[in-house]
């Protein structure tokens, strides 16, 4: 049998691929770093295998300290690329490393949603509301740092890295609290984090000036 | 951390106050990850953990804003400087001292001595910018000034940190000692905080 996260990436990344190149230039954007991180999200499952293979450590450990560093370094991949090759842009990273994030926890969802025995609703509203999040807040945390540390040269090697850092703290502090007693704390901390986001976000929309106006 | 997120992220800020906020919420996530690692398992790894890379963080932000933003202000490369600068290496050297009990225990395993000394890079070259800003002669129009009280409290914040994590070993997580050094190192952070509101307020006026 062809290994199930391979059929799930061409189940669900052909449809958009081919909907990406009919819909507005305005809309595929994000739809293109969703496929991104669907893709990346393949890429992460090969090497996090590859590495409980090589690592001594239990599949609790694998997750609480490898995956964090793994995902959180692929993931940034691209944002990282797209920063320094294309554009700087704070609007355009948003969206970009968002709509990656995202991509990677469709994926990653649906192929742990698959293999899990209690498999139903309630495990799914978790996991969209945990993990998919989750991943979407990391993801996102790196792309507007950059955008602020990209600004000036002596910035951004140490701001990045210190954002990647953050942002595997995160994960790491996330995939230890859903596995624990704890697990509804693990659930609802990236809706706790997205919230007072999704305020300064307004907020700041709020004071910005508006193009064309003086 | 709070007080920054709430004071330091709006239009117009010093981009070094927003670097000062994110070492301080690198450093909680770090100080939580451990939290949560040690509440839900005893299987707890040895060597690297996130928890680590919170610490590491904590240094590489605040040398964002030490060398990545206010050296540049602070130091214009001329010679009135040079003393400065010499002095200022007396910090790295007492942080590399300060690994020496990690380096020498025989009780540290080696993956932690490894990443002990991931954590003392970034902490040394951070130091060393601290101390030099907070001793450096005030030349212009006391931006200087007004910024050497936030450099000495993150010089003991830094210093405090170090000795957290030398005596973590030492102590053998006893709770009273850790209990001692979050308190403090929890105060010198609200005092980092206030400073750098202080000290960088007084350039815009």
């Amino acid at each position: 049998m062809d290994n199930i996260i391979y059929i799930l990436f061409v189940s669900i990344s052909v449809p958009i691929m081919l909907m990406t190149l009919l819909v507005e230039k305005k809309s595929r954007f994000p739809m293109m770093f969703v496929l991104v991180g669907i893709f990346v999200s393949v890429f992460a499952s090969e090497v996090n295998g590859l590495l409980s293979q090589l690592l001594p450590m239990d599949r609790y450990q694998i997750t609480v300290v490898v995956t964090p560093v793994s995902e959180e370094l692929l993931k940034a991949a691209p944002i990282l690329y797209y920063a320094l090759v294309v554009s700087d842009k704070k609007e355009k990273l948003f969206t970009a490393s968002m709509a990656t994030g995202i991509g990677f926890a469709v994926l990653e969802n649906a192929f742990y949603l698959l293999n899990d025995p209690g498999f139903g609703m309630l495990r799914a509203v978790v996991r969209a509301f945990g993990a998919g999040l989750m991943h979407g807040m990391c993801t996102l945390l790196i792309g507007v740092g950059i955008s602020f540390v990209k600004k000036k040269r002596k910035l951004f090697a140490v701001g990045t890295f210190g954002l990647l850092s953050t942002a595997i703290v995160y994960h790491g502090i996330y995939n230890i609290l859903i596995q624990s007693e704890y697990s509804i704390a693990g659930a609802l901390l990236p809706i706790a984090t997205y919230i007072p986001f999704v305020v300064w976000r307004i907020k700041y929309k709020k004071f910005q000036p508006v193009e064309g106006k003086k | 951390m709070i007080y920054g997120l709430k004071h330091f992220f709006k239009k117009g800020k010093p981009l070094c106050l927003q670097s000062v906020t994110m070492a301080m919420a690198s450093h909680a996530l770090g100080s939580v990850y451990h939290l949560c690692q040690t509440l839900t398992n005893e299987n707890i790894v040895e060597g690297f953990t996130p928890a680590y890379l919170g610490r590491i963080g904590f240094f590489l932000f605040i040398l964002t804003a030490s060398y990545g933003q206010l050296d540049r202000i602070v130091d214009d490369g001329s010679s009135k400087m040079r003393k400065a600068r010499i002095l200022a290496l007396i910090a790295p050297l007492l942080a590399a001292l300060l690994y020496i009990p990690n380096a020498v225990a025989p009780f540290v395993p080696i993956s932690t001595k490894v990443v002990y000394a991931l954590v003392w890079i970034p902490a040394i070259l951070c130091v060393y910018f601290n101390l030099k800003h907070a001793i450096i002669p005030d030349l212009d129009f006391g931006f200087i000034k007004a910024i050497k009280p936030y450099n000495v409290f993150v010089l003991l914040l830094s210093f405090s940190e170090l000795l957290c994590l030398t005596a973590w070993d030492y102590c053998e997580y006893d709770s009273i000692p850790l209990a001692v050094t979050a308190i403090v190192f929890g105060a010198l952070c609200l005092c980092t905080m206030f400073s750098a509101r202080k000290g960088v307020g007084k350039w815009t006026i």
